[in-house]
């Protein structure tokens, strides 16, 4: 178990910054993920703590030791990549016995090892097959049991789902998961996929642009972004640009006027009465009510549903509110109630939403 | 539908025939001996005169042509590895000038030869000099072949290596050249049947050593003796070599490796 921590990390590539003054520390035995879209600065961030990349500043630490100038192979680390890096020209068994004899063990534990690994990832029984002869997900799992084999400090993970389909790729995020609580081991791990990260991991560090927005577990992530970016990055939401007219710090409130509509929302940080916010109400925090129900919502206000569209598990309605359009999720067995409804004048309630202060412009 | 697959055949048969004409008319000759009457007998007795004075030259050009490939390898390997992987200032100029002796025409390669080695390195006379001459000559097989195979080996197997705590020279030895080895022996091919059968150059090198290579026998017999039997058993032998070498290849290796020849 180690204590992973990079400090300051930047890398330039000609003038662009891929990453840039990234700070992240994984503790022991955690399973941290960093999640962003394509081109964040994610994976370079990654091989930076493998050693795969150098950075241009920064310091990388494990424990207490300084790995900064280290190559990968004195780092002890173990590493998945996202395509299938199993050697084509050696069969499971050379495979995964390869850092073991890069790292002079006797026959004995190798042979040992190879069955413990192979039985952890449940592909008993795998060693003579070529990695040709394996299917994405079985690959996937050899080229976990090779890194379990060397056992490292810390496992790192490149999108090692994103090439697999879907179903399989359901049930290796949860086996992944499952490693980790097995063994203990520090592991960090990089997706876009915002699901598979909130599915397994213990924190979360939010990047785009080569820089980090938020750091946070799933539910802080999810309940209260703090930027525009990570609000509409996380799952789905509505933005509302508005200014605040009261603040009450004892009940920790703020109303806010948004086009003409009026808000109540709950605020964290040093918000003054006229600031610029951003509001952000989840689709699925939106209720259609009826007017005996007002009193249970801190918000309600009128609107009109334009279109409505089925998605299986619920029903995506866009209502126009006063000129603005809000997205609305019906979910559970009402859900069918809303098929056919396009015109209909409802009645909307929600309590839950969050601001973000200063900011000024819609995320697209 | 017979017709045409019959015609398709006779197509190959004539172009194959063409192709092998060379081989077939000198193996021809080398058998057929004229005896005193005026006619004409099948014999293998020129093989049995040419043993013992050709098999020398054989087993020197064999020899030229095993260590250039051995110092081409070497140099070639590590010069592709570097040209493919890394950005560096001049890499095109350099890359250029590598494969510069390409464009010069043999004769004048040759002649530029035998003026450094008279004038400058004088120490350089006979088989080294014969090395030294193929190995630059024929370098740019090899970084062209190790070339297109570094292209086609993914830099993650390095990497996977590298993170499982092999150095860089294991990762090279263990992964990196396993993998791009196939794409290797094009290379070694092209240069073992280029150097194996090379003239010009020796020619010229050859003059004041007296060290003949096995075409330059052939060469210097054809001028001195004419067509005669066992002068075509030695250019039989000579591309018989030429022919199982390629032969055997194309049958373990396969033709896929060769798809760095369609540069040069």
């Amino acid at each position: 178990m180690t204590h992973v921590k990079a400090l300051n990390i930047t890398k330039r590539y000609e003038t662009v910054a891929a990453v840039n003054r990234v700070n992240l520390e994984a503790e022991d035995g955690k399973f941290v993920t960093l999640l962003g879209p394509s081109g964040c600065g994610k994976s370079t961030t990654l091989k930076i703590i493998a050693g795969l990349i150098y950075p241009d500043e920064g310091e990388i630490y494990f424990d207490d030791r300084n790995v900064t100038e280290l190559p990968p192979d004195k780092r002890n680390i173990g590493f998945v990549f996202q395509r299938i890096a199993l050697f084509p020209h050696m069969n499971v068994q050379k495979n995964i016995a390869f850092g073991l004899r890069m790292r002079r063990r006797p026959k004995e534990e190798i042979n040992r090892k190879i069955k413990e690994v192979l039985h952890i990832v449940h592909m008993d029984g795998f060693e003579k097959r070529m990695p040709s002869q394996l299917s994405g997900g079985q690959a996937q799992r050899i080229e976990i049991a090779r890194v379990l084999a060397t056992d490292p400090d810390i496992l790192l993970f490149d999108e090692p789902l994103s090439n697999i389909d879907a179903k399989l790729r359901d049930e290796l995020k949860y086996e992944i998961r499952r490693i980790q609580r097995e063994t203990g081991k520090t592991m960090i791990y990089v997706t876009h996929d915002q699901a598979e990260a909130f599915a397994i991991s213990d924190k979360i560090y939010v990047m785009n642009n080569g820089v980090l927005e938020q750091i946070g577990t799933p539910v802080e992530l999810y309940v209260n972004p703090v930027t525009p970016f990570v609000a509409s990055f996380i799952g789905s939401n509505n933005f509302l640009k508005g200014r605040v007219l009261e603040i009450d710090p004892s009940m920790n409130v703020a109303r806010v006027s948004s086009d003409g509509i009026e808000i109540e929302a709950p605020y964290s940080n040093g918000l003054r009465v006229n600031d610029q916010v951003l509001v952000c109400i989840r689709p699925e925090d939106i209720s259609i009510i009826g007017e005996g129900e007002r009193s249970r919502y801190t918000n309600v206000v009128h609107g009109k549903i334009d279109e409505s569209v089925f998605a299986g598990l619920l029903t995506r309605l866009n209502v126009d509110v006063k000129g603005i359009t809000l997205k609305i999720d019906v979910q559970g067995s009402e859900r069918f109630s809303y098929l056919n409804v396009k015109g209909k004048k409802v009645l909307l309630g929600f309590s839950k939403c969050s601001l973000i202060a200063g900011a000024t412009e819609i995320p697209a | 539908m017979l017709v045409t697959t019959s015609a398709c055949y006779l197509y190959l048969t004539i172009c194959c025939a063409i192709l092998l004409l060379p081989f077939t008319v000198t193996l021809i000759r080398s058998v057929s001996v004229a005896q005193p009457g005026g006619s004409v007998v099948f014999s293998l007795s020129a093989y049995n005169e040419i043993v013992g004075s050709f098999w020398p030259k054989i087993n020197l050009s064999l020899s030229i042509a095993l260590i250039t490939i051995a110092i081409d390898t070497l140099i070639g390997i590590p010069a592709a590895y570097a040209l493919v992987r890394y950005d560096f200032r001049g890499k095109k100029a350099l890359f250029s000038f590598l494969n510069g002796v390409w464009y010069v025409p043999g004769v004048c390669y040759a002649m530029a030869l035998v003026l450094a080695y008279y004038f400058v390195y004088k120490f350089f006379l006979g088989f080294w000099g014969y090395i030294a001459a193929y190995s630059c000559g024929f370098l740019f097989l090899m970084l062209l072949t190790c070339m297109v195979a570094f292209r086609h080996f993914d830099p993650r197997y390095e990497e996977a290596a590298r993170c499982l705590g092999a150095g860089r020279l294991r990762s090279f030895l263990h992964v990196t050249l396993p993998l791009i080895g196939p794409g290797v022996t094009a290379g070694i091919l092209l240069t073992f049947v280029l150097s194996f059968n090379e003239f010009i150059t020796a020619l010229l090198l050859a003059g004041p050593t007296r060290l003949m290579t096995a075409p330059l026998r052939v060469y210097s017999d054809i001028r001195m003796y004419g067509v005669r039997e066992t002068v075509a058993a030695e250019a039989t032998v000579l591309q018989l070599i030429s022919l199982i070498v390629v032969a055997l290849y194309l049958k373990f290796i396969g033709t896929r490796y060769l798809r760095g020849v369609i540069l040069i």
